[in-house]
């Protein structure tokens, strides 16, 4: 078996790119937070109103984890989908669900063992300049060290082992869940709305983020303001489990006037869109990611910084300090790493599984260029319709952490940190769909229609 | 190559169908001289009878059949887009006998063959392999009793194309935790007709030869049935006729039996009996019919 994982990683490395990728981060990460947490014991205490190393680290590594759980999820689906012929091949040939897991989790082992060195590394080292600008900015007392221990580090391999071993479950479902047969008719993943449990379970973690909202708005600020990117992620979890069914209700509701106007084309373009609405909904789950984590971020600090200007002099002085703005823009900086691996992950491989679906569309008589201002205005749809998702979810969330604030200010955010946002986001979907497209639109058509791999 | 001629059959054994729709008499079973099962020992067939003595489970027509189904539907979809590829089947496979399914595409023969192989499930209906039945089996317990009770060929061969000849051979057996023996594995390579080609990947070898890796990994198990879902169907006629000879030695010398989904009346032509579907339910069950015949009934039906 670990042979067999092994070989489906040599010969398709690109497949797992996006993985190795959340997972060398994840790696990094952890260490990088252990290793502060590391440092407490044997640094001098905190005094007064430094927040100390356990509390900045614990409050990083928490939010750095479940995001990284969130991408690791989503890398790890893509890399299965990629692969769902040969998995589908192989439980004809009698592999038990059990057994087609194993191999998934085989996979996720051994691309942990090959990005952890690397990880140290980075973790290592960003966790030494990490604890320089602390000590820099009076955030942890001055003469804190990080011992030599690799007890971080480790942590860093384990606990990624075990946020990928928790991904396979969920990922290896879609090719587990239904039988050999109909797992080798469907070409790629297969419809996942079909899944019984998909929806129940997005609208559980919908209410979850609603019970989280009305809980933030009972807690003190700084609390407030880590749960309200807990309630985020949350969310998030529902929107991609109740994407494709809230995309094809959308899509149904536009088609009925269609459909009575011209019954025919009117049906045609309703099937279009109703199969475009998976895949569209696939593509905006990693930028409303993006999106919401870097509007809750800016919004949470313009939002303090408001109130604190009506009500100067108050105790939200030291919550809006200079050094804490910086803090939240290093966890920011962390959190875009792994949204803007998810989003480039996600729209690539969705586009890179197209292959055969342009190369048709070349033989029927499409050109390139029309293929390509096609993907463009794709790529628009998929920014217009992530953004605004994204930005929704934040809002819902910055207005639960505004009413703890004193005097409940309405929540704001500055309007040119928003459209570097949607810029940002812009930019990173035509990287992951436009580099990708240019890509599966080259070659000749005949011999991708004809070869058996779309 | 031991490719024999395609009416070169055994003359013991003369199958009839079992439990085909409106028959409701007890078929005889095939005798089967030289297929020595486990099955055709510990069951032996009594007509009317409603339990065997010891009385444990169902012994229904074609209780001693290598598979059967009993009223097997399948339904895919829900609602207004629902289609119902099987609308109430019930076919015995006689042991050590070679069956053709054919039928108009949209048939359900496929999704037939898929059922009864344990490859997909039926809405309602029961499938046995010999006396167990398999439709109410977890997906775990399924898969490893059909690692050693049945054998599938794909029509698209369905290797897996990072593996060796001789991987691909042997994984069902590394599945299953009991690797076959090398040389268990040269000889059902031998018996293909691709000797010394053990180390070639699928890429390398043509369609034909593929189907042979196909075929002897289905084979390697020695499994009771072998499906075979339009081996031919990829193929030129030539290369064609030497894997249904390949599949019909397997029926002649190893007692082993054989269902195959096919289009072709001529491929139809090395099997012992041959099934028709149409919508969902059989709609003819033939004995040995010629080509002729074959075409006839499958025209009349718009196939």
């Amino acid at each position: 078996m670990l042979r067999l994982a092994f070989g489906q990683i040599r010969t398709r490395p690109a497949t797992f790119a996006g993985l190795a990728t959340a997972l060398f981060m994840a790696v990094t990460a952890i260490t990088l937070f252990g290793s502060l947490i590391a440092a407490s014991v044997v640094s001098p205490p905190a005094h007064g109103s430094q927040p100390g190393l356990v509390v900045i680290g614990g409050a990083f590594g928490e939010i750095a984890m479940l995001v990284a759980l969130f991408v690791v999820v989503n890398t790890l689906g893509f890399a299965i989908r990629q692969q769902h012929r040969d998995l589908a091949l192989l439980r004809t040939v009698a592999a038990t669900p059990g057994q087609v897991r194993g191999l998934v989790r085989r996979q996720v082992l051994i691309v942990v063992s090959l990005v952890s060195p690397a990880g140290w590394a980075a973790g290592t080292l960003g966790a030494h300049r990490f604890l320089a600008a602390l000590v820099a900015r009076d955030l942890v007392p001055a003469g804190s060290r990080i011992p030599f221990t690799p007890v971080p580090a480790a942590a860093g391999s384990v606990l990624s082992l075990g946020l990928g071993t928790l991904a396979a479950v969920v990922a290896a479902r879609p090719v587990c869940r239904i039988t050999p047969a109909v797992a080798l008719g469907e070409s790629v993943g297969g419809d996942r709305r079909a899944d019984p449990i998909r929806t129940p379970v997005g609208l559980l973690a919908l209410a979850g983020g609603g019970v989280l909202c009305l809980a933030i708005a009972r807690q003190p600020p700084d609390k407030a303001g880590q749960g309200a990117l807990l309630a985020t992620l949350v969310f998030l979890v529902a929107v991609a489990l109740l994407g494709p069914l809230f995309t094809v209700a959308v899509v149904t509701v536009l088609g009925l006037p269609l459909r009575a106007v011209a019954p025919r084309s009117g049906r045609l373009a309703d099937a279009n869109l109703r199969g475009y609405a998976a895949r569209l909904s696939s593509a905006v789950v990693p930028l409303a990611l993006l999106t919401s984590l870097a509007c809750v971020f800016l919004s949470l600090g313009d939002t303090v910084r408001d109130a604190s200007r009506h009500l100067a002099g108050t105790e939200l002085a030291s919550v809006t300090s200079a050094a804490d703005i910086w803090l939240r823009q290093v966890e920011l900086i962390i959190l875009v790493c792994f949204g803007g691996v998810s989003t480039v992950n996600t729209l690539a491989a969705l586009t890179a599984a197209r292959r055969r679906e342009f190369a048709l569309l070349t033989l029927v008589g499409a050109t390139r260029r029309q293929l390509v201002s096609m993907l463009c205005a794709e790529c628009l749809l998929i920014t217009a319709v992530g953004t605004l998702t994204g930005t929704a979810v934040a809002g819902a969330t910055v207005t639960s952490f505004s009413v703890t604030l004193p005097g409940s200010p309405l929540p704001s955010m500055d309007p040119g940190g928003y459209g570097r946002i949607a810029v940002g986001v812009a930019v990173l979907a035509a990287l992951g769909i436009l580099l990708t497209g240019l890509r599966a639109t080259s070659g000749p058509a005949t011999e991708t229609v004809a070869g058996q791999r779309g | 190559m031991p490719f024999s001629k395609p009416h070169g059959r055994r003359d013991g054994g003369r199958p009839e169908a079992g439990g085909r729709p409106g028959h409701d008499g007890h078929p005889e079973p095939g005798g089967s001289p030289g297929h020595d099962g486990p099955r055709s020992a510990a069951s032996p067939y009594r007509p009317g009878a409603a339990s065997p003595p010891d009385g444990r489970e169902d012994a229904g027509p074609g209780d001693r059949a290598a598979a059967r189904c009993d009223d097997l539907h399948r339904r895919y979809g829900r609602g207004a887009n629902a289609v119902h590829a099987l609308r109430g089947v019930t076919i015995a496979f006689a042991p050590g006998t070679f069956t053709a399914v054919m039928g108009p595409s949209g048939s359900g023969k496929t999704t037939l063959l898929h059922c009864v192989a344990g490859m997909d499930r039926p809405t309602s209906g029961t499938v046995w392999w010999g006396r167990t039945e398999v439709s109410r089996l977890r997906e775990r317990r399924l898969a490893e009793l059909r690692r050693s009770e049945v054998g599938f060929v794909f029509q698209s061969f369905n290797l897996m194309p990072a593996m060796t000849v001789e991987q691909n051979v042997t994984l069902p057996g590394r599945l299953a935790g009991r690797p076959p023996e090398r040389a268990a594995v040269r000889e059902a390579l031998r018996q293909v007709g691709l000797a010394g080609r053990e180390r070639h990947r699928p890429g390398q070898l043509s369609g034909g030869q593929q189907q042979r890796v196909a075929i002897a990994r289905a084979l390697v198990a020695r499994p009771e049935v072998v499906f075979a879902d339009e081996p031919t169907g990829a193929l030129d006629r030539r290369t064609g006729m030497e894997i249904l000879s390949l599949l019909r030695a397997g029926v002649d010398g190893q007692g082993r039996t054989c269902v195959m989904v096919t289009h072709d009346p001529v491929a139809a032509g090395y099997a012992d009996r041959v099934v028709v579907l149409a919508d969902g339910v059989i709609v003819d069950d033939l004995d040995r019919p010629s080509a002729a015949v074959v075409s006839e009934r499958l025209s009349r039906l718009g196939g």
